[in-house]
């Protein structure tokens, strides 16, 4: 069973880190699902800043 | 097990036809860069309310209008994420969002940052704004240059 696991895990690994390395663009830059992916997380973080101050002081929440 | 590599291989290829289109790339990190700076804005301006240096009625508005910012990337995002290229369509579609959204960046750097009276704080949230209005101004450029209208 063991067995059977590390040899899926010694086929798996390096396809995961071609993933990595393609997702990663030409000249070490990155793509534009990882800028995307990182605008997204922070404007909701943003949002959410937001949210919590005007809450914070009772004030009408932004619809 | 030959169906998982193939499935892995395939997912490589999406993801490196998906992802090379260079104008692309440049407007998802101007959104990126502008997510940022407004997180650092947000930030700036809750602290110095905190310290009483920014009234609540000052620090709400520019929170709104940080709201509408925030809500216009969001929107700019979706629709970016959906593309594997910059074409005129696209960009047009996107440029109808963020236009909207650079016009109230515009105006709060050049109404003096919304009556913040400190010159310490003022300044430091109208270098932040500037920051905003860069990367938003980049992404207008490259919008422009393919095609946005």
């Amino acid at each position: 069973m063991l067995a059977n696991i590390l040899a899926i895990l010694n086929l798996v690994l390096p396809a995961i880190g071609s993933i990595v390395v393609a997702i990663r663009g030409k000249n070490g830059g990155m793509s534009a699902v990882v800028y995307l992916d990182e605008a997204d997380a922070q404007f909701a973080a943003n949002q959410q800043q937001i949210a919590d101050w005007l809450s914070s002081k009772g004030k009408t929440p932004v619809s | 097990m030959k169906f998982l590599l193939t499935s892995i291989l395939v997912l490589v290829l999406l993801v490196n036809v998906g992802c090379t289109d260079a104008n692309l790339v440049k407007l998802s990190q101007a959104l990126s860069d502008t997510a940022t700076a407004m997180g650092t804005l947000q930030t700036t301006v809750i602290a110095a309310n905190k310290q009483g240096l920014i009234s609540d009625t000052n620090t709400e508005t520019i929170l709104r209008l940080c709201f509408k910012i925030n809500a216009g990337g969001q929107e700019a995002s979706k629709v970016a994420r959906a593309l594997t290229k910059l074409t005129a369509p696209s960009s047009s579609s996107i440029l109808s969002i963020l236009t909207p959204v650079i016009a109230a960046v515009n105006d709060a750097v050049t109404t003096g940052v919304l009556g913040i009276t400190d010159a310490n704080t003022k300044n430091t949230i109208y270098t932040t704004l500037v920051a905003i209005q860069t990367a938003l101004n980049t992404a207008q450029a490259i919008l422009a240059a393919t095609g946005g209208k």
